[in-house]
């Protein structure tokens, strides 16, 4: 599956995170420009990305920052 | 030009990630290719040419303990033909701790970020500071955050080492428990301080 994040690193907010199939990559990319020049006109600085895995589980596990806090990112489970 | 260089790296990509899925038994994630903007900025900050990007395309694996990222690391040494090894424990750079393995697929450079989960608590927190302070990530900017992300940084090598160290019974456990309650510690300092 692929993810396009569009990220608001001042604020910390995730704007947009939207879902695509594997056949859906065409316009995932084509979705990702549309975006960044969008974002470019109007000079806003958003981090824009696609990522793939098999599910969002494994995005939120290797990319939590989209999704958590500062206190969220402090859970540890070390002891588990 | 930029969008047909960046989908050059589709294949190989596609390449590295059905290996890697086939082969270890830990799931990566990952980015077919960097953004125009990620590029345009990274080619102006470096001062580099295009196809001297390592990271143009590239995927993450987060595994549990340095025994599991040495063995990830062995084994992906083993299934691409030729890579090239970053090994940032020992030598962290300002902070940041993992082994980047470089595969060269196709005649392009497909980076593999192999982190521990601690060396990813790290990287996540550290974007934090990166985002109040850019030059950070560089060696420059504030020095008390830097330290602190040195600091912090350390603290977390101490306890990957210790989670494979040999030490077992009560005292095992107390002293996780120890080290956990000093990590959170610095989590606090650092929340502080990006508050101030």
């Amino acid at each position: 599956m692929l993810f396009l994040i569009e990220y608001d690193r001042s604020n910390k907010r995730l704007i947009t995170f939207k879902t695509f199939e594997d056949a859906q990559r065409r316009a995932a990319k084509d979705e990702r420009l549309e975006l960044e020049l969008s974002l470019n006109q109007l000079g806003i600085q958003h981090e824009i990305v696609i990522l793939e895995a098999p599910t969002e589980e494994h995005i939120r596990r290797t990319h939590r920052r989209y999704f958590e806090t500062l206190a969220q990112l402090a859970t540890l489970p070390l002891s588990q | 030009m930029l969008s047909q260089y960046c989908d050059s790296f589709a294949e190989p990509y596609a390449e590295v990630v059905r290996i890697i899925r086939k082969h270890l038994a830990s799931v990566s994630t990952g980015r077919e290719a960097k953004s125009h903007m990620s590029i345009m900025a990274k080619l102006k900050r470096e001062s580099i040419r295009l196809s001297q990007i390592q990271d143009i395309a590239g995927c993450r694996i987060v595994v549990g303990y340095l025994s599991q990222q040495n063995w990830a690391t062995e084994l992906l040494s083993d299934l691409f033909e030729k890579i090239t090894i970053v090994d940032r424990r020992e030598h962290p750079s300002f902070g940041y701790r993992a082994v980047h393995v470089i595969a060269h697929v196709q005649n392009k450079l497909i980076e593999i970020q192999v982190r521990t989960f601690l060396q990813q608590v790290w990287a996540e927190h550290s974007e934090a500071f990166f985002d109040l302070d850019p030059e950070i990530k560089y060696g420059g900017g504030n020095e008390s955050h830097r330290n602190f992300l040195v600091k912090f940084s350390e603290k977390t090598n101490e306890i990957d080492s210790y989670l494979i160290s040999q030490v077992s019974g009560s005292n095992r456990g107390q002293q996780l428990d120890a080290l956990e309650f000093e990590l959170r510690g610095l989590i606090q300092e650092g929340e502080r301080l990006l508050r101030n």
